[in-house]
């Protein structure tokens, strides 16, 4: 066998045993039934909470609803898929070294280049095909309701992919450095947080400066810093279109190539560090 | 076995894949910057003919508003760089002079103008007006921000400031404010106005393009609230100085209706049933000021909008005095609706706008005949009798063949102005009383009628008579006095 | 014979948080195993072996030192590590895999596929006896069969080299012996087998060599014949009084255990066999049995950590 064949083959077995094992894990299925159970409950939900009082409110009220419907199932797919995305991102790999799996795995004829790839892989997977199931569901029940194929939906599926696979990429950056998966966890949702509220850095620099003191400016610096190279989050979210165009419009004033090469490069980002950590690592 | 050498080499290419990834950021938000600037200047453009940029009331402690200046900016850079736009009727303002190339490209929605614009607002040429509606978009000095769709200028709009209600939310922010929304519908029913009314606020501010709110919402302030309300006597009216108008307290509601529509109209400027609730629900009906309705209905028009919004504004432009352009309106509308089963009603109105313009035409012959001396104004008094009888034509066949009753009410009107004129008073108050009460939409203009013969012929005036022209004597000189007042 | 693992000087230190607090895991070890030879790699619990083992397989890295396996000093190069089975210390193995879904995950891992790869399985699972468990998941094994599941992934590249830590720790006795007796056929296939361990009787039954490790240092290595002596001699004896085995003492004759009369005594072997048995005689103590002796690695082990220790009190 050729070198690049073993390669890609090592580095797809131990995605699929990532994969396997993932799935496995119960806070995922938790998670994911959970959410599934929120996806239908919004229905009930919202219809209970906006019962019409004369046929006049009728039409308003259908509105409200279908309106908030799919405010909660695009909220909850978003924040459910990035509790999954970080979780199994932060542990799949303390938990191997946890278990020493990872001892019979390195001590094989394969590189740990290799095997965090492998692992990487393995957990976009998961992350792929829960966010899949989610949107997937909403897909179907959203085109049930309205009686057209909501395409903007999967837009803004892909583009959530792509956000979780920036937060996943770091929080797996982090977890290589880590023995448990509570650290990378909790810095996961930091990173998610900290991203989609990048804005809030902007508004810290404009603020900034109104007095003389130094400190003063110095933060209004560190924000203009951070603002800049701290990935923005916010411009994955399609949801405010979503709530109010027609679901089968195409996106407005997305830029989704740049988009996709934007998450694309911290995704590289996140994994050289990954490497970088991992790759002197001592088990 | 420390290995610094590799370590500053990851190190470095750690930095140099972020610097990338930063750059990527820059441009994706540059790019999103350039949208927001486009969409504002798509929206202000919208605006702009409407008188709608210039902040006239500006609140004592709200940062002094740009939008005008701003506008005025982009218009003097894009005036030499776009083409000229095809002629459309609605060009010209309303003292004749020609919009700029930018806004009529955009009341034409010509997709070509459309990519160009774009063109220019991610451009170099409009790289200063870009950075100065980025700063004032910044310091909340816009307030026709189009938010729409994006949520940095959601954010940096000038609804409180940012670090506040709409973001504790944070992913649930507009179910918050369908949640708020239902609450609201609740006092309502319970009758608790002063709790409904402030949740109306923060509704609309947890989501600015809740346009279902603004429209009940602005419902609620204009017909269910003032339902319940005494009118104002006309002495006891105050001076809105915001909405140069004579208001009491249903009206000043009707106003904070038409407020609270307007900031739904800013927020979302392409919803057409906005400018239809505004100009239709509370111009046209509550305050039947019929200029303003024909204004905003005729905006309502611009975008994606119901078939009865044109028989609205057409009906506008009527009571507001534009038969032309009613009349026009009305062709228009047989034209593209021939199926409609409204087709009858335009057949009507096209009719009953001839008339008012025979009608008004033979006035001003009238008017002119009076002025005039000899053969000229013999030539015009006789126009003006040929003119009356074109009218009297028109509404006897409306009353023969539809007996319309707006056309019956005319066709007595000209008789009784007929009358009035032989100074055959009795006749013409006995007719105008009559007729008065075939149409609704003449009464008003009957009963003025009737008290300005009585007035002439020394007839007393019946009681309620007497207290009309009691109040508007009242209402007169308290408007002196209060411009006498406010001058001083 | 040539070496397959070597070490030179090889050094580990887990540098700790505060300066000084530095642990000396491994120091200056230097050793050979050679080909075809079953190593047993000795030591109390933390004094090193697992440190050696992780050092040669490259999960952590030496702080100095150098290391050849199979010649190559590059230990991370695909040939040697194809030619090294590792059976780590009470590893996990996914508890939802079926036996031989473990082996082929392995396998893969070798770059093995196909006919190959199921032969190969078949193979190895015949080795260690675990056909029959084949298609059971994990879930359901015993420790004594997870043991073996993890040799089985340890051959699957049929490699010259197996590392094993604590084979047979935690295991009952007939799982013992049946370890065992795989590991001494293994070696009849021509393996080199480095087996750690803390229990020295698994290591004495099986091993060619041994090295012994205390404090992360080496402190004998070679082959048992020559590490032991086996010069004294048994005699077991009833029949005795303490005055009569103080006595035997004086003259340099060892008590052990002692049981109501009976005693064994320990004649070193500078002491003729005889002339201790004439003294047992003149004692009056009737003669049981009489043994030559072996020093067990045991004993060897202890004395050789006491004296360990015993320089490392001097020497402060």
């Amino acid at each position: 066998m050729t070198a690049p064949v073993n390669f890609l083959s090592s580095v797809w077995t131990i995605a699929i045993y990532t994969w396997r094992e993932g799935i496995r894990k119960k806070v995922l299925i938790g998670f994911l039934i959970l959410s599934i159970l929120v996806l239908f409950g919004a229905q009930f939900m919202t219809a209970f909470l906006t019962v019409p009082r004369s046929a006049g409110e009728l039409e308003t009220s259908i509105d409200v609803q279908l309106k908030m419907v799919k405010d909660i199932c695009v909220t909850v797919i978003s924040i459910f898929g990035a509790l999954i995305a970080i979780f199994i991102s932060a542990s799949v790999v303390p938990s191997e070294i946890e278990n020493k799996v990872v001892y019979t795995v390195l001590s094989k004829p394969i590189r740990r280049f290799q095997y965090l790839i492998g692992k990487f892989l393995g957990v976009q997977f998961i992350i792929i095909v829960n966010l899949a199931l989610m949107a997937g569901l909403f897909f179907v029940a959203l085109w049930v309701k309205e009686g057209v194929l909501p395409t903007l939906l999967l837009w803004s599926a892909l583009l959530t992919y792509f956000e979780f696979l920036i937060v996943s990429s770091f929080t797996f950056a982090v977890s290589c450095a880590c023995t448990s998966a509570v650290v990378p966890t909790i810095l996961g949702l930091f990173i998610y947080i900290t991203g989609n509220l990048t804005e809030y850095l902007k508004d810290v620099e404009r603020r900034s400066g109104q007095t003389a003191l130094w400190l003063d400016e110095w933060t209004g610096k560190l924000a203009r810093w951070l603002y800049l190279t701290l990935p923005n989050l916010k411009h994955f979210s399609l949801k405010t279109q979503i709530l109010f165009l027609e679901p089968n419009d195409p996106p407005r004033d997305v830029q989704m190539m740049a988009l996709v090469i934007y998450a694309l490069v911290y995704a590289l980002a996140g994994y050289i560090i990954a490497y970088w950590v991992f790759r002197r690592r001592e088990m | 076995m420390k290995r610094p050498a590799s370590n500053l080499i990851f190190s470095l290419v750690v930095v140099g894949v972020l610097c990338l990834g930063a750059f990527q950021g820059r441009r994706v938000a540059d790019l999103r910057e350039s949208d927001a600037f486009y969409r504002w200047i798509l929206t202000a453009a919208k605006l702009a003919p409407l008188g709608e940029l210039e902040d006239l009331t500006p609140e004592p402690n709200a940062p002094d508003m740009k939008d005008d200046e701003l506008f005025e900016a982009v218009v003097a850079v894009t005036e030499n760089l776009l083409p000229e736009p095809a002629a459309t009727d609605e060009d010209r303002d309303g003292e004749g002079g020609l919009y700029p190339k930018l806004v009529r490209h955009v009341y034409n929605d010509d997709q070509a103008a459309d990519v160009l614009i774009w063109k220019l607002a991610s451009g170099d040429s409009l790289e200063a007006a870009r950075k100065e509606f980025l700063d004032y978009r910044g310091k909340g000095q816009l307030f026709s921000l189009g938010t729409q769709f994006d949520p940095a200028a959601m954010y940096a709009s000038k609804e409180g400031s940012p670090v506040s209600l709409s973001n504790l939310f944070l992913g649930f922010r507009i179910m918050a404010a369908n949640l708020v929304w239902l609450k609201v519908d609740q006092f309502y029913h319970q009758g608790m106005l002063h709790r409904m009314l402030p949740l109306m606020d923060v509704c609309v501010r947890l989501d600015p393009h809740f346009v279902d709110a603004y429209k009940v919402g602005a419902w609620y302030l204009a017909y269910n609230i003032t339902a319940h309300m005494l009118g104002t006597p006309e002495p006891l009216k105050w001076w809105d100085e915001k909405h140069s108008a004579w208001v009491g307290e249903k009206e000043e509601y009707y106003y904070r209706g038409v407020d609270f529509l307007l900031d739904g109209i800013r927020k979302n400027p392409r919803d057409s049933s906005l400018y239809f609730d505004l100009g239709y629900m509370i111009y046209f009906i509550k305050l039947r000021d019929y200029a303003n309705a024909a204004r905003y209905l005729g905006n309502a028009l611009q975008y994606e909008h119901e078939i009865f919004v044109r028989r609205m504004y057409n009906h506008a432009l009527m009571r507001s005095g534009q038969y032309e352009k009613s009349l026009a309106g009305w062709q228009d509308y047989l034209e593209k609706f021939p199926e409609a089963k409204t087709a009858d009603v335009a057949r009507r109105y096209i009719e009953i706008n001839q008339g008012l313009i025979f009608e008004r035409d033979a006035e001003e012959a009238k008017a002119r005949a009076l002025t005039l001396d000899g053969e000229e104004g013999k030539a015009a008094e006789e126009e003006a009798e040929r003119l009356y009888q074109e009218a009297t034509r028109v509404w006897e066949k409306l009353r023969d063949e539809e007996q319309e009753p707006y056309a019956i009410a005319r066709f007595n009107r000209a008789k009784a102005l007929k009358y009035w004129e032989q100074k055959r008073y009795h006749e013409a108050v006995a007719i105008l009383d009559m007729a008065r009460y075939d149409s609704n939409d003449f009464w008003d203009e009957a009963s003025n009628m009737i008290i300005a013969i009585k007035q002439e012929a020394d007839m007393p005036l019946t009681l309620s008579e007497k207290l009309a022209v009691k109040r508007q004597e009242e209402a007169e000189a308290a408007r002196k006095l209060r411009q006498q007042k406010s001058q001083e | 014979m040539s070496a397959v693992i070597e070490t030179e000087a090889l050094t580990k230190v887990y540098e700790g948080a505060v300066k000084g607090q530095d642990v000396h895991a491994l120091t200056n070890l230097s050793i050979k195993v050679d080909e075809k030879e079953i190593f047993g790699y000795l030591g109390p619990n933390g004094s090193g072996k697992t440190t050696t083992i992780k050092l040669l397989l490259g999960l952590i890295f030496p702080t100095a030192g150098r290391m050849k396996i199979l010649g190559s000093p590059d230990i991370g190069a695909r040939a040697v590590r194809t030619n090294i089975g590792y059976l780590p210390e009470g590893a996990y193995y996914p508890e939802f895999l079926k036996g031989e879904e473990v082996l082929s995950f392995y396998g893969h891992l070798y770059g093995m596929t196909g006919r190959d790869l199921k032969t190969r399985i078949d193979r190895v699972l015949d080795v260690v006896g675990m056909s029959r468990a084949r298609k059971r998941t994990v879930r359901g094994y015993s420790k004594g069969m997870r043991q073996r599941i993890g040799l089985a992934q340890a051959l699957l590249s049929d490699p010259q080299i197996l590392i094993l830590d604590e084979p047979t720790t935690g295991l009952d006795p007939i799982a013992r012996k049946e370890i065992r007796d795989i590991l001494a056929s293994l070696r009849d296939q021509g393996k080199t087998l480095l087996i750690s361990s803390h229990e020295l009787l698994e290591v004495e039954l099986i091993s060619d060599r041994v090295g012994i490790l205390s404090e992360g240092e080496l402190q004998a290595c070679g082959k048992l014949t020559d590490l032991l002596s086996d010069r004294d001699t048994e005699i077991e004896v009833s029949g005795a009084t303490p005055d009569a085995l103080t006595r035997l003492a004086e003259a340099g004759i060892r008590v052990g255990d002692q049981v109501d009369t009976k005693a064994s005594l320990r004649v070193p072997g500078e002491v003729p066999l005889y002339t201790a048995i004439e003294r047992c005689k003149a004692e009056k103590l009737a003669l049981v049995s009489v043994s030559p002796q072996r020093e067990t690695l045991e004993e060897f082990f202890v004395r050789i950590i006491g004296e360990d220790e015993e320089k490392r009190r001097t020497s402060q």
